[in-house]
């Protein structure tokens, strides 16, 4: 299936109006096409428009301008039209046009504003508002593009219940997708875990000595959150690409869970209030480091005076009294506890 | 006072004195100071009996009066003559358990038992004095604080007067003012900070020695009472090195240790900031003779530890003036805390929650997205951990209303953590539990009545009659049991020095 024919006048006028790739006006279109008329013009614009060859926009400073769309678009619609003609040919169009059906002007209108949110996606009701068309028309024109495959909903991590449309060819950006930590819109607890381990025992071999009992001096080079980002993308512990401020989320992380511990490169700061500007500074992906880490040695496995008697786990311990319904005497934790 | 606490103290003096003078001196708690026939009223006990009985539990009534604190620490009294055992020997042991028994002691009524010969006791007593865990009694140790600060007031009141009777607001005023007195000297007056000059103590020592004095306990006919806060101090120091252990390792530990020990004689009160501190070039010599379990080639080794412990999240090294090392008590004491707190969420929550809980704690108010964005986890999770902390008094919510009307739906909810806040929660759950723990042992106790009636029988004293075998199983378990419950009796009393006493 070949692109549609056009005749020579047309094929000029596309020509010329390609060479303009932000649009003109009908004046210049004049000036350079010297040996046409102004008739030709309009009549060659609306018979490239009726072909969908060409947009019509509105400028506050040139009028009406218009815009020669790129060939592989203007291929797009017009198979949408002649599918819709013959319906039977379908079978045979490529993989994104088989399912028939035409575009009609609203459609047109709606695919309109879903191509300018490239990446991001827009909204049902910003395309309402911004189209003024009414809701049950967007509604169907979503639906016969959908249909088309043209178009496809996604999903936000952070507005799960909230669909956006986006072109069907386009990936959805990390900010709807929610980067490197999300599979399928789901936070991939198992994957941050695996690798937050692996983090940290390359940690713990870089800052603790093989005999436990010693330490190394403050001279020693620890590791930093850009050693540690060029050692996850080296070592191939992962498929997924992650950036630099990724690799940091993660070793925060870990320095919340207590497994490793922040030290300041050069001595130390001695000062608490310094420590959040250099948080921002760490976030900048081409500043030098601030920070290096180094494994903690802290395991709270030997529980707690409270948490080992069975008070302090009890979930009815506010309303245990003596001569209650709930007691000391009574209780059946104890009992247990005591056996035990 | 809560009632936890009053419920506590009760239970203490029960096991301690009797359900009379319990009886007694919970309803002088509860009503404060009281006259002997108001005391009668309300007891409904005879004259006699409430007169004998606040007199034999004088110590609980007067010491009440002073602080609710001083039947607490009666909980303490184990751990105060097992310290004293273990830093000087059994005989220490034993005289700090005398005195405690008795609330003061004279040296010289301490007779030699069968294992301790005088010369042990005296050298046991004159190390219990050197340390000041015994301090001579003075007639003002007497005095109540409350006494202190009502004749505080009665003075104040009749120099304002001018001979008028006060108006109620001139007294309110004149009670503020003194108690900013008050808070002002705390804060600004160091105690203890003037010293005798002594150019020497080693010659000191030497010339006291020449002259043949050396302390025997015969000879000393002054009364002396406990110093609790020198074994507060001690324990502090003791845990801090614990704490040093666990962070870094055993040699760590042992410096910090030796710092502390160090500085101890010069040591008054568990609210002073920073240890003494000692010179840059005095810290190698501490551990004089010990391998410090660098890895590498390093000129000055202790310096390493101090810098490793400097650039640590808790900071509890503090640099004087570059030449001098303290260990700044506050920080540690903090750093205790956050531990155990740590380690209560671990185990009451689990690890997400104790990550949400550092997190807070390391990075101020947050609001709930960004905790699930920062500790990696599903906003619904960290909604629920936050929650169920929430309720248990870890992290505490602040609202910021974006409209002055404060709708709920314009306002932003902060969540942050407050170390101060969640002590005083956690303390009063550690009373809490340790009245239970002591209702459940009475009631262990209650439940083998005839089982213990039994083992007094004169005749199974006197092996005529014997135990059953069940019997002798049973009273193994009753053993058991109380051991189990005098322990975590114990550790709670731990968890309640480390909240109330070492700051």
């Amino acid at each position: 299936m070949g692109p549609p024919t056009l005749s020579q006048t047309e094929q000029t006028l596309l020509v010329t109006l390609r060479k303009f790739p932000k649009g003109t006006n009908h004046q210049a279109l004049l000036d350079h096409l010297q040996t046409w008329t102004e008739t030709d013009i309009v009549e060659g614009l609306n018979s490239l428009s009726s072909k969908h060859f060409v947009d019509f926009l509105e400028s506050s400073t040139q009028g009406v301008i218009f815009r020669a769309r790129d060939a592989e678009e203007a291929t797009k619609w017009d198979l949408l039209d002649r599918n819709a003609a013959c319906p039977h040919r379908a079978l045979t169009l490529n993989r994104e046009s088989r399912r028939t059906g035409s575009m009609n002007e609203q459609e047109r209108i709606v695919y309109q504003f879903i191509k300018a949110s490239s990446n991001k996606g827009t909204w049902v009701k910003d395309i309402k508002v911004k189209s003024g068309l009414h809701g049950q028309v967007v509604a169907q024109a979503i639906k016969s593009l959908e249909k088309k495959s043209l178009i496809k909903a996604v999903k936000s991590v952070k507005t799960p219940t909230k669909k956006v449309y986006m072109l069907a060819e386009i990936e959805p950006s990390a900010e709807l997708t929610g980067g490197a930590w999300y599979t399928d819109q789901e936070l991939d607890v198992e994957f941050i875990d695996q690798l937050s381990n692996q983090l940290f025992k390359y940690i713990g071999a870089k800052s603790i000595p093989p005999d436990p009992q010693f330490i190394y001096p403050s001279s020693h080079p620890f590791p930093t959150c850009a050693d540690l980002h060029r050692w996850i993308s080296k070592s191939g512990i992962t498929t997924v690409e992650l950036s630099r401020a990724d690799v940091q989320s993660l070793l925060d992380r870990l320095v919340f869970d207590s497994k490793i511990e922040q030290i300041p490169i050069g001595g130390t700061t001695g000062n608490d209030d310094d420590d959040e500007d250099l948080d921002e500074w760490n976030m900048d992906e081409d500043s030098e480091d601030v920070w290096a880490y180094r494994a903690s040695r802290r395991n709270f496995t030997d529980g707690s005076a409270w948490t080992d008697v069975p008070c302090g786990r009890c979930p009815v311990f506010s309303f245990c009294k003596e001569g209650g319904p709930v007691s000391p005497s009574g209780c059946v934790y104890f009992k247990k506890w005591l056996e035990y | 006072m809560s009632q936890h606490e009053l419920q506590l103290c009760g239970q203490i003096l029960e096991e301690h004195f009797g359900c009379l003078v319990e009886k007694v001196a919970t309803t002088l708690i509860a009503r404060g100071r009281s006259t002997l026939p108001a005391l009668v009223q309300a007891t409904k006990l005879s004259v006699k009996i409430t007169r004998e009985k606040a007199t034999e539990g004088t110590r609980a009534v007067v010491y009440y009066q002073a602080s609710i604190r001083e039947i607490l620490l009666r909980e303490r009294f184990p751990l105060f003559i097992h310290t004293a055992a273990s830093l000087f020997g059994a005989p220490a042991g034993l005289i700090v358990q005398k005195t405690l028994e008795n609330g003061t002691l004279s040296p010289s009524k301490i007779g030699p038992t069968d294992d301790m010969s005088i010369g042990q006791l005296s050298e046991g007593m004159a190390q219990l004095l050197d340390g000041a865990f015994l301090v001579p009694l003075q007639a003002t140790d007497h005095v109540t604080l409350n006494d202190k600060l009502i004749r505080e007031e009665r003075e104040a009141v009749a120099n304002a007067g001018m001979g008028a009777p006060l108006t109620s607001t001139e007294l309110t005023k004149l009670r503020k003012s003194l108690a900013q007195q008050r808070s002002e000297f705390n804060q600004s007056v160091d105690v203890g900070s003037k010293r005798k000059v002594v150019l020497d103590f080693e010659d000191e020592e030497n010339k006291k020695k020449q002259r043949g004095e050396q302390y025997t306990i015969e000879k000393d006919e002054k009364f002396y009472r406990i110093n609790t806060e020198r074994f507060n101090l001690h324990l502090r120091n003791s845990q801090i090195a614990h704490y040093v252990k666990n962070y870094v390792n055993e040699t760590g530990a042992s410096l910090i240790q030796a710092m502390l020990n160090y500085g101890f004689p010069r040591m008054a009160s568990c609210k002073e900031k920073l240890s003494p501190s000692v010179r840059r070039d005095m810290l190698g010599t501490l551990l004089r003779g010990q391998d410090f379990n660098i890895h590498g080639r390093v000129s000055n080794p202790a310096i390493e530890y101090m810098d490793l412990l400097m650039s640590a999240h808790s900071q509890i090294i503090t640099n004087i003036d570059g030449s001098q090392y303290a260990v700044n008590l506050r920080n540690a004491v903090r750093a205790l805390q956050v531990d155990m707190i740590e380690s209560i969420i671990q185990e009451k929550f689990g690890l997400v929650s104790r990550r949400i809980w550092r997190l807070l704690h390391m990075r101020s108010k947050q609001d709930e997205k960004q905790v699930g964005k920062q500790a990696m986890v599903n906003n619904k999770v960290a909604r629920e951990c936050l929650y169920a902390m929430f309720k248990a008094g870890f992290v505490f919510l602040q609202d910021v209303p974006k409209t002055v009307d404060h709708s709920a739906s314009r306002t932003y909810f902060l969540w942050y953590t407050s170390v101060e806040r969640t002590c005083s929660i956690l303390l009063s759950c550690a009373y809490n539990t340790s009245h239970r723990l002591k209702l459940r042992r009475k009631k262990e106790m209650a439940d083998r009545t005839h089982l213990i009636e039994k083992t007094k029988r004169t005749d199974v004293l006197s092996g005529e009659a014997g135990l059953s075998e069940h019997d002798i199983e049973k009273l193994e378990e009753l053993k058991q049991v109380q051991k189990q419950l005098q322990f975590s009796e114990w550790r709670i009393d731990e968890m309640v020095m480390l909240l109330r006493d070492f700051q």
